[in-house]
């Protein structure tokens, strides 16, 4: 493994996105290459700056026009499709 | 307090919504309703990067979605079914605008809403700040999975198949976009 792959695995580690064959290899690398270390602590508090942004919303109201919809029996069209 | 519909599992309240009449069908869709109709706005608030037209979107959604839980085939769950209509709806609108909108963000940060205290808050605003224009600063192919997977929670498997792009692509997205800001926030 190179610096680069080491980098990319990173990533997909601080998203629990790694296969045990990964966690491994990148485990390894880490205890290789202690010098690393500083980097990946840089790239793990970017990607935990990230969690500034996040956050849930309270669900808005319903607009008037789905609470109609939703007190509508079913119907036979569904125009669902033409959007997935 | 939480009723008892909003404890239940999505496709629990999918399958009643299917089977049920009146009054069962409404509380189950109100239930995925008030559970996703949050983060679903977030999430179009964060592409479209303007207040009402995330609200609008949002609406748009649900009954979208409203019209075809009755076909919802469970291939994906119904999390991912409503990110993949509201992105779909986005791109609509985008292919409609042909750009994304330049008007004056309007969207205000959770945390920064919170009014945490005026020391607090003047610190942590302008990180906020910083974090946001250089989410913002991406390429939309970058920004678009890293605010699927990052700020929405979704999976790499669930933001593929809500971009329409395969898995590699994904993880080659997210890791460019975590490069790039490294690069402007380090």
């Amino acid at each position: 493994m190179n610096i680069e792959k080491a980098r990319e695995l990173i990533t997909h580690r601080l998203n629990d996105e790694l296969t045990e064959e990964e966690t491994r290899e990148l485990n390894e690398y880490i205890t290789a290459h202690p010098e690393f270390k500083e980097e990946i602590d840089m790239l793990e508090a970017i990607w935990n700056s990230l969690d500034l942004l996040a956050g849930e919303t309270a669900a808005p109201e319903m607009g008037d026009e789905l609470e109609r919809a939703l007190g509508t029996p079913r119907g036979p069209d569904s125009t669902l499709y033409h959007y997935i | 307090m939480e009723s008892a519909s909003n404890s239940k599992p999505d496709s629990e309240l999918v399958a009643e919504f299917r089977a049920g009449d009146g009054t069962l069908r409404q509380t189950a869709f109100r239930a995925l309703y008030e559970r996703h109709a949050g983060p679903i706005r977030s999430y179009l608030a964060r592409r479209c990067r303007h207040e009402q037209l995330a609200e609008d979107l949002t609406q748009d959604c649900f009954l979208k979605a409203l019209k075809g839980l009755d076909q919802f085939d469970s291939r994906s769950t119904v999390k991912t079914w409503f990110y993949c209509i509201a992105t779909n709806l986005f791109r609509d609108h985008l292919r409609r605008k042909s750009t994304v909108s330049e008007e004056t963000s309007t969207i205000l940060d959770e945390r920064t809403a919170a009014n945490p205290g005026p020391a607090a808050a003047a610190e942590t605003s302008e990180e906020v700040s910083r974090v946001r224009k250089a989410v913002d600063a991406l390429a939309e192919d970058l920004r678009e999975p890293l605010v699927l997977v990052k700020l929405q929670g979704l999976s790499y498997k669930d933001a593929a198949e809500v971009m329409g792009v395969t898995l590699s692509t994904v993880r080659m997205r997210i890791h460019r976009a975590h490069l790039r800001l490294a690069e402007e926030l380090r």
